[in-house]
């Protein structure tokens, strides 16, 4: 085959499965670069080509590998200039001893671990070709890695960024990662001086010079940078192109000095301005690219190049099991013993050191430079990779076991007073905010003191390598923003929440049970492709989950109400929406009028005698026109009145009369809300111990009563 | 205060301070270890082992002393002790085709010298081998 369209063929397969794979690995909790590096194993010569090795020598001819190499290491040093523009000393400022103690821990401990079981495997797993020196200094770089990256993933989807234990960790896994890089050119140094590519003395006192050169020249230099940026406001492709040709200027020159262009990337990285927009900015550009696209091919290149098959034999698994063991003692427990002793409880010092436990990507990076280089053979870096994968899948689980999300939730709980009515607002986009608050505000009860969360869940999946900021406080959430300046402005007060989610409506359930939500207000926005329907997806999730009552609004405008309309046919769903309307219009003083939709062939005046008796005993201080339709298709009749009497706010309930179902048969049966221009409120009430909506019989149409 | 500092300082002192010292240990220590001799690379068999065996080159991948010892048909698993170097492999053609093959061998100055013997094979008893590496495996 043609050697681009294989190359096409090999980067189409690497994206689908890893995708794929990723996809998997959200579904079972697991950050989605495990699922691509695991990705890159399962294509590689362990599993596609022990299961079906025609394919994969078919897509994978040996002869055509070294596109999908050279595309990969070019991602690759995108990426390290990506992790090192992650760096940012204000991560270290404060957080005091505890987190310079336990970095410093975590990195000697497992190093010194390592370079003793170099000892051991020396002998057994090198050869003569082979510096022990290099050896044992490489073992113990490997094992003192944590992945800031893959952690920094992590404590967001979990939501620790903003307790202690997440910010010692994050400030010790950044000393260790810059730690690492710099350990790891001095190891790269002197293996390749010790192969006389280059002589030592060189590459240390260029590193020295190239370091010193970073700091006090070139980082006041890309000042100016900064300054342009905010000159101009944004961030052009020129500028993109000028801050690639630093990137590789910079990988150049740190391969030339012999420490291996990584390196050089990094380092850039780590010297570039720390302003949060502009590095929000310069990392979305390069972002997407280098982690969509080139990353899964250098998991792809790595697992060509792991041979999970030579670790065979006890002898060879007892030398895994010592990896493992020297991995997790070393790392997670001098991290924890560390943060033991500098005041940490043993729960949160166990937390820590399994965060700090992940080696993740980082460990596969550093392996595969060892492998280039020749300082470990393919058995030991196939052991090596699968103690990579092992010590970062745990971590989840594991730091699950020791601190549940249920502890740090309950730790986080907020009992409001019995005589708040609080209402959760989840916000998905900023320009639904305002409108939803002006509903909580009207539906609070008049005996009752507000209590309203702004909350916005941020997708696990579609944050940003850049997107962490453990400073940044709930207000400044963009989302919130409009929602927050409305409250301002009309006196309200706003709680605003910021969670990172892989489930938003299981985590908006959880929220609202946490903050003793009264109801659950939730905005809706048209699909942009599909036509998903009113009452699906999170929504559904929300209303079939949630003890609290649910209104999920659709606003059509935000001019202020004039008249509302409450459908009515049967008490069991509509005497909610009469309830909210009824505050509604008693804080607003609006208007309401009760549609009253009876059978073709019911008793017209009995049934309405009764609601008009109904209403007055229920809601005395309330006054509703009470309409009546005769009508077997109770949404066309609904849409009928919205139009004749131009109502702009229609409050109804969750029932198959009206065409709004929780299950999949309501999608075309909203006509209400397509076939009409008024604000729609659908109200669903929870009752304790009722059968959830989606698993309630239909009911045929209703009686009233 | 006091006494956190010297808690600190003690931990500095034990955590931090006896691993630095550890990983000299472990440097000098390590001073006098003896790896197995190199031996990964491509081997020419020569003519006699292409005829008895049906093998032109042994493609070894070694990861200290343990080789996989490519055979054209196949991988077979290898020793390294020092610098003797033992295998064995079913013949994938020739005269001796599907009988078990030994090789037995030591690295002396980058070349590979030694023996092949096949069981139950008598033309094909000990076939000599003396080959250097012909190019560095690509890993």
């Amino acid at each position: 085959m043609h050697a681009l369209l294989t190359l096409l063929l090999q980067i189409g397969v690497v994206l689908a499965v890893s995708r794929g794979v990723g996809m998997l690995f959200r579904k079972i909790r697991q950050p989605q670069v495990v699922g691509e590096m695991t990705a890159g194993i399962l294509l590689g010569p362990s599993f596609l080509g022990w299961v079906a090795p025609d394919v994969f020598h078919a897509i994978f001819p040996p002869q055509s590998l070294g596109g999908l190499g050279t595309l990969s290491q070019a991602g690759l040093v995108l990426f390290m200039f990506l992790v090192g523009l992650e760096f940012d000393p204000k991560l270290l400022r404060g957080r005091g001893h505890a987190a310079l103690l336990t970095s410093h821990v975590s990195i000697a401990l497992p190093f010194f671990l390592g370079s003793l079981l170099g000892l051991y495997l020396y002998p057994r797993l090198s050869d003569a070709s082979v510096d022990f020196d290099g050896f044992a200094l490489f073992m113990g770089a490997a094992m003192s890695v944590t992945a800031f990256p893959v952690l920094a993933r992590i404590l967001q989807e979990r939501n620790l960024m903003g307790t202690k234990v997440g910010a010692i960790t994050i400030a010790c896994a950044a000393v260790d990662d810059v730690s690492a890089w710099g350990i790891l050119a001095v190891v790269v140094a002197i293996v390749r001086a010790s192969a006389a590519e280059t002589p030592l003395w060189l590459t240390l006192a260029g590193s020295l010079a190239y370091v010193l050169a970073m700091v006090f020249v070139v980082r006041p230099l890309l000042g100016l940078l900064e300054k342009r940026y905010h000159h101009r406001g944004r961030i052009t492709q020129d500028f993109v192109a000028g801050v690639i040709l630093l990137v590789l200027a910079s990988a150049y020159t740190t391969e030339w000095l012999g420490i291996h262009a990584l390196f050089g990337a990094f380092c850039l990285g780590a010297v570039m301005p720390k302003d949060r927009g502009f590095v929000h900015e310069l990392a979305d550009k390069l972002e997407h690219v280098t982690v969509v696209f080139l990353l899964p091919l250098f998991f792809a290149s790595a697992g060509l190049r792991t041979r999970i098959g030579l670790v065979s034999g006890p002898e060879m698994w007892t030398f895994f099991g010592l990896i493992m063991l020297v991995a997790v003692a070393g790392k997670f427990g001098g991290s924890t013993i560390a943060s033991r002793l500098t005041g940490l409880g043993w729960r949160e010092a166990s937390a820590l050191g399994i965060l700090m436990n992940t080696r993740g990507l980082m460990e596969l990076v550093i392996l595969t430079i060892g492998l280039e280089l020749g300082v470990i053979a393919p058995a030991l870096f196939a052991m090596m990779v699968m103690m990579a994968l092992a010590t970062t899948f745990m971590t989840t689980p594991v730091l699950q076991w020791l601190y549940p999300l249920r502890r740090l939730r309950e730790s986080g709980r907020e009992e409001g007073e019995a005589a708040d009515y609080t209402i959760l607002l989840p916000v998905s986009l900023p320009a639904s905010g305002p409108g939803l608050l002006r509903v909580a505000r009207a539906l609070v009860p008049a005996d009752r003191h507000e209590r309203i969360y702004g909350a916005h869940l941020r997708r696990a999946d579609d944050q940003s390598v850049s997107d962490f900021d453990p400073d940044a406080p709930p207000a400044q959430e963009h989302t919130l923003l409009p929602l927050l300046e409305s409250a301002a402005e009309t006196g309200t007060s706003v709680r605003p929440v910021v969670l990172t989610t892989q489930d938003p409506g299981a985590d908006i359930v959880d929220l609202a049970h946490h903050k003793g939500a009264h109801l659950v207000l939730m905005g809706w926005h048209k699909p942009v492709v599909s036509t998903a329907h009113l009452l699906g997806g999170v929504v559904h999730d929300v209303m079939d989950r949630v003890r609290a009552d649910v209104g999920v609004y659709v606003e059509r405008s935000f001019d202020p109400w004039r008249r509302v309309l409450v459908p009515f046919r049967d008490p069991e769903h509509d005497d909610v929406a009469v309830e909210i309307a009824a505050r509604i219009s008693s804080r607003l003083g609006l208007p309401a009028t009760v549609l009253h939709v009876v059978p073709p062939d019911g008793d017209t005046a009995a049934q309405t005698a009764a609601l008009v008796e109904r209403l007055a005993r229920k809601h005395p201080g309330v006054t509703f026109e009470v309409k009546t339709a005769r009508a077997e298709d109770a949404p066309a009749a609904v849409v009928g009145e919205v139009r004749g009497a131009q109502h702009d706010l229609v409050v109804i309930g969750v029932a198959p009369t009206w065409g709004f179902n929780l299950g999949f048969i309501g999608r075309k049966h909203e006509r209400v809300a397509t076939e009409t221009s008024a604000n729609l409120l659908i109200v669903h009430r929870y009752v304790e111990g009722a059968p959830r909506p989606s698993h309630a019989p239909s009911p045929a149409a209703a009686p009233t009563e | 205060m006091a006494t956190r500092s010297l808690r600190t300082l003690l931990a500095y002192t034990s955590l931090v301070g006896l691993p630095v010292l550890g990983i000299w240990l472990v440097l000098r220590a390590g001073e006098g270890l003896d790896a197995p001799a190199d031996v990964s690379g491509a081997f020419e068999t020569g003519a006699r082992a292409r005829e008895c065996f049906g093998v032109e080159r042994l493609d070894i991948s070694q990861s200290g002393r343990f080789l996989d010892v490519g055979t054209g048909a196949g991988a077979s698993p290898g020793r390294v002790e020092d610098d003797r170097v033992t295998a064995t492999f079913a013949a994938p053609a020739g005269s001796c085709e599907g009988r078990t093959v030994a090789l037995d061998a030591v690295v002396r100055d980058g070349e590979l010298v030694g023996t092949f013997s096949a069981s139950a094979c008598a033309a094909c008893d000990s076939v000599v081998l003396r080959s250097a590496a012909l190019v560095e495996e690509d890993e």
